[in-house]
């Protein structure tokens, strides 16, 4: 009698015990699937809202584009006023490409090596993405304006942009838009943290009139020799 | 005796409750999972479809844009070049900044993540946005003129990052492979990221580092939807 009762306890107490372990495996695999699917679920949403917007803006410009189609056609606009919207297009795409000097909000991060330590280009490439990241509108590295086709390249303690060599202290500067402006800087702050392990002294300023200039024009910057349109 | 079957009121209690409660999470995670499942599908489609609009529209916008274009050349074909002369100057700058589909002779890289190894740290085995970063400086210090990630163009400000298992370029999420065009002299881009340390080094992980050359490549240009204006919104000329 003792014995049956004393092996049922046992298996009882056997069976609880793998249940158990069960219990909190299945719990952990269910939370762990849960995160995932939040996470596209948030994803699907924040890119649906992106690509609803970007409809939005689209449509917008399709209708400017078909009043001026209008005014074209029906000889509304006098040729001064064609150049004039030509010129001004043209002005913007000039800012847009880079070949403005141009002055705006922005912060300005100086890297400097502590000691012995030499910022790479790592370094400068990793500030810069991050900048990116935060939609600002205009960088230069020391004045050097980068563009789509800068690169950063590190020579011992110097760094060659665009063909030229830069001295430290390295000098990002970087324009946003004022609203967005704020979000570069959180970022940026972010990032301070990893580049001080590494024995960067990193310096972020805010300032109200940051001039970045434009990128050189004698060809050796802006090269697309190379590049075919295609229609 | 008395003992003993105290202990077992105990351990049938427990019992008894932990089946209750396994029951109910099964149940809810059940429930959770379909919930989520089906609103991961209505998102997708819906986010399809918002897609294929906008391509449409982009479409739409481009041929709009020719047009206008053409109905100006016209105009000054029939009497004032100064139009004609603009036109030609936007063109350019339009290929400057990227806005333009450009083709030429370069190389195609294509990167993927390393095949899941249990011995080595997973994080080893993607590929970082770090990693891209490098591989486009790469690029350009070979004379890149022109680089696109997965069909996105990338120009002066365009990000990329990692979020997760996928990327953001230009905005917009893409899976792994990663491929990445580049127009230029083809030789010479090949060599300076064949032989190039970071490049190395992946591949030590097993991430696929995959680099062709190609007479022909075509790269479209960079996409903007709202106007210019909002990508330079913040930016002031100085006159020098």
């Amino acid at each position: 009698m003792k014995f049956f009762r004393e092996a049922a306890l046992t298996v009882v107490c056997l069976v609880l015990g793998i249940i158990i372990a069960m219990q909190y495996r299945s719990v952990k695999a269910n939370t762990t699937l849960a995160v995932y699917e939040q996470q596209r679920v948030s994803d699907l949403i924040t890119d649906l809202l992106r690509e609803q917007e970007n409809n939005k803006q689209l449509q917008k410009r399709i209708d400017e584009l078909q009043k001026d189609l209008e005014n074209l056609r029906t000889g509304t606009n006098t040729e001064n006023e064609t150049i004039q919207g030509l010129r001004k297009e043209i002005e913007k795409l000039e800012i847009l490409a880079g070949l403005k000097t141009v002055k705006g909000e922005g912060i300005i991060v100086t890297l400097e090596g502590i000691g012995n330590t030499h910022v790479e280009d790592s370094n400068i490439l990793a500030v810069l993405n991050e900048l990116k990241a935060a939609d600002v509108q205009a960088l230069a590295v020391n004045d050097e304006r980068i563009i789509a086709t800068s690169e950063i390249r590190q020579v011992g303690s110097y760094m060659i942009v665009n063909g030229r060599k830069l001295l430290p202290p390295f000098a990002i500067k970087a324009i946003a838009d004022p609203e967005q402006l704020e979000k570069s800087l959180t970022v940026m702050a972010g990032v301070v943290d990893v580049l001080k392990y590494y024995n960067i002294k990193v310096d972020i300023k805010k300032d109200d009139n940051i001039i970045i200039p434009a990128v050189r024009d004698d060809g050796t910057t802006l090269r697309y020799d190379l590049l075919t349109p295609v229609d | 005796m008395k003992k003993a079957k105290g202990v077992l009121f105990v351990v049938f209690l427990l019992f008894g409750m932990i089946i209750t409660m396994q029951f109910r999470t099964v149940l809810l995670a059940q429930q959770q999972s379909t919930g989520g499942e089906s609103q991961v599908q209505s998102l997708t489609v819906e986010l399809e479809q918002a897609k294929n609009e906008g391509i449409k529209l982009l479409e739409e916008l481009q041929r709009l844009e020719k047009e206008k274009d053409e109905i100006m050349r016209q105009l000054s074909n029939d009497g004032n070049p100064v139009i004609n002369e603009l036109l030609n100057k936007k063109d350019e700058l339009l290929l400057v900044s990227g806005l333009t589909d450009v083709k030429g002779s370069g190389v195609v890289i294509t990167l993927n993540d390393a095949p899941a190894r249990t011995e080595i740290d997973p994080r080893q085995l993607i590929i970082h946005d770090m990693d891209i970063v490098q591989i486009l400086n790469i690029l350009r210090a070979a004379g890149a003129q022109a680089i696109s990630i997965n069909d996105e163009r990338i120009i002066t400000t365009s990000k990329h990052f990692c979020a997760g298992p996928t990327i953001l370029i230009n905005q917009k999420r893409y899976p792994v492979p990663y491929v990445i065009k580049a127009i230029g002299d083809p030789d010479e881009l090949y060599n300076a990221v064949e032989q190039n340390e970071a490049v190395v080094i992946l591949r030590i992980y097993d991430i696929q580092v995959d680099i062709r050359k190609e007479s022909e490549i075509v790269i479209p240009g960079y996409k903007t939807y709202g106007s210019i204006e909002n990508m330079i919104s913040g930016l002031e000329v100085v006159e020098k």
